[in-house]
């Protein structure tokens, strides 16, 4: 479904992704991790048509590049890590914003958006705060609205840049579980930057670690989170101790 | 907005403006009455009445004071909406449509009119105005383009950069040419004390094509709040906006600036208002922009020539006298609904 050939990426002839390739089939559950600066933003980004590149990049065998911008928004549903909005609206009117893509200019919205938002505000437990503004949120609330923004826009890929930063654990484990649902039932291709390991083993079927711009392993979650690999992507001295759940602690004695 | 208000508050706008022009028109240093107004604009637009006025009473009322009433409606109209439009376009509530320094591109035209004496001849300010005008809009948009970081942030600084420039060639140009400093002066604290149809001529057709097409891309700069990455990813193609709507703000603005100089607080405080009511959609609050913009600006003009005849204030002095204490009253009054 995704195809990555040769791709390669630098900004200000500082190189962050190094001659990348993989596929990605339909209906993945794909994870990528790797260290801050590692490059993975600029992957999804790239994915997601938000960063133009060379020939490297196909969706159904069709170059991204030769795809419109709002051709694109019908294919991918691309949720930033984070978003900053001066101009608030409410969250039925965000969550609208996902059907843009399939509506003109002068359209409010049909009884079918209407219909596919109310869904969407319902499946991420958002309908009850469908009239309040999104600066009145919570952090894992205004997580949930972009997820439900992106599932109005009823795309077959889904992209999610670190979904979870700055969330509790009960937060996080209500955006694993719609994307869970959105991945099993709605068979939607998700790829998502992740640095919980441990929900990554619960929920994730394959995964992605990139160091230095590179995909240094690649494969069922799994096979790919070992304490071997965990360490190598890091770099991890002796002093990193790290369990079958890739759970990783620090030895602290030394400090105190 | 709700499909019954979306009808019905426009018809309640248009009666309250047809109602104030009709007042605006019967005061001034000669006191009219309301039913003669009434009467002489009636038998102006063809309706067969009995009554006949003196010459001058006529005269006052169609040529001195309804160009002027009606110039000012549309000038606060659009300096409201374009309020609105900048502050969608940089996500910025402190932007008003003078940030880029389209209206000091306009000033400085003006004060070269003034100082080569051109204000005498037929349109002899507007034009050189609203060319300065747009050469600025064109440098600031060039220049912005040619940076290796295209962004709205970098329009917006050289927009700031460009603004202070020439307001500092317009400082020489006054201190070297003392002879036009007064005028220029005047100019730019913005009046209408000389407009008359022709202008109204010129600023109509541009209005209403302009209005038109914000309104087009209304839904565009609602998504663009979302943050550029965001917008694109919902099929907005941010940059293509960005270039389209302020390049028409920015002449809209060009085009009021040209005819009555820099009227400063409404294209900033009027969309904030109309957002504390209405919310941030941008469509309904450029319709309510529109409507209260007018009205703003029609009622501070009132009050500009009529509150110490035989002598005028300038309108924009008024417009902050009267629009800052309302506006602070509803900061803290209403529910926030924007983050800076």
């Amino acid at each position: 479904m995704i195809e990555i050939k040769n791709l390669s990426f630098a900004y200000d002839n500082k190189i962050v992704l190094d001659d990348i390739s993989t596929h990605i089939h339909q209906g993945d559950f794909y994870a990528i991790t790797g260290p801050n600066g590692s490059g993975k933003t600029t992957l999804l980004k790239i994915i997601a048509g938000l960063i133009p590149t060379k020939d490297s990049v196909f969706i159904n065998q069709i170059t991204i590049k030769n795809l419109k911008i709002r051709e694109i928004a019908k294919k991918i549903a691309y949720v930033p890590q984070n978003q900053d909005t001066t101009f608030n609206f409410s969250v039925f009117d965000t969550v609208m914003m996902g059907r843009n893509p399939y509506q003109s200019r002068w359209e409010t919205f049909s009884e079918k958006d209407n219909h596919i938002v109310l869904d969407a505000l319902e499946k991420t437990n958002l309908l009850h705060l469908k009239d309040r503004f999104t600066n009145q949120l919570s952090g894992g609330e205004q997580q949930r609205v972009r997820i439900a923004r992106s599932m109005a826009q009823d795309t077959p890929i889904l992209l999610l840049d670190e979904p979870l930063s700055n969330l509790d654990i009960v937060n996080q484990f209500e955006i694993m579980d719609i994307l869970s649902y959105l991945n099993k039932n709605k068979k939607r291709t998700i790829i998502i930057v992740l640095h919980n390991f441990s929900i990554a083993l619960q929920y994730v079927k394959q995964m992605m670690m990139i160091k230095e711009g590179n995909i240094i392993y690649s494969g069922n979650t799994q096979d790919v989170l070992t304490p071997k690999h965990i360490r190598e992507l890091f770099d991890l001295s002796d002093q990193y101790l790290i369990d079958q759940q890739g759970n990783i602690l620090k030895k602290t004695s030394d400090l105190f | 907005m709700k499909k019954r208000s979306r009808i019905f508050i426009p018809i309640l706008f248009c009666i309250a403006i047809v109602i104030l022009i009709i007042i605006a028109s019967s005061i001034g240093v000669v006191l009219i009455p309301v039913e003669d107004v009434v009467s002489i604009i009636l038998s102006k637009i063809g309706v067969p009445l009995n009554s006949s006025f003196p010459q001058h009473v006529e005269l006052t009322v169609l040529e001195l004071r309804l160009p002027r009433i009606l110039i000012s409606l549309f000038a606060g109209a659009s300096l409201a909406i374009c309020g609105c439009a900048f502050q969608s376009i940089f996500r910025n509530p402190i932007c008003d449509p003078y940030i880029l320094g389209i209206s000091s591109g306009a000033s400085l035209g003006a004060a070269v009119a003034f100082i080569l004496g051109w204000d005498l001849f037929f349109f002899g300010v507007t034009f050189p105005a609203l060319i300065t005008a747009l050469a600025t809009l064109i440098a600031i948009v060039a220049i912005a383009r040619f940076g290796s970081k295209q962004s709205t942030y970098t329009l917006l600084l050289t927009g700031i950069a460009i603004n202070f420039l020439i307001s500092a060639v317009i400082t020489l140009l006054m201190v070297t040419h003392q002879q036009s400093m007064q005028k220029i002066i005047f100019w730019t604290m913005g009046s209408f004390a000389t407009v008359s149809w022709n202008d109204l001529l010129l600023l109509l057709p541009i209005m209403s094509c302009i209005v038109f097409l914000l309104f087009f891309y209304a839904k565009d700069l609602n998504i663009i709040q979302l943050g550029s990455e965001t917008a694109k990813s919902l099929g907005v193609n941010t940059q293509k906006i960005t270039i389209i709507t302020l390049s028409l703000a920015s002449l809209l603005i060009a085009s009021v600036v040209s005819i009555c100089g820099v009227i400063g607080f409404i294209g900033l405080i009027v969309p904030h208002m109309v957002r504390i009511m209405v919310g941030n959609n941008t469509r309904t609050v450029f319709i309510y922009s529109l409507f209260i913009g007018a009205v703003f600006m029609l009622i501070a003009d009132t009050i500009a020539r009529t509150v110490a005849i035989p002598s005028e204030l300038p309108v924009g002095s008024i417009t902050a006298i009267a629009g800052a204490p309302y506006f602070i009253f509803l900061l803290l009054r209403k529910k926030k609904i924007y983050t800076i």
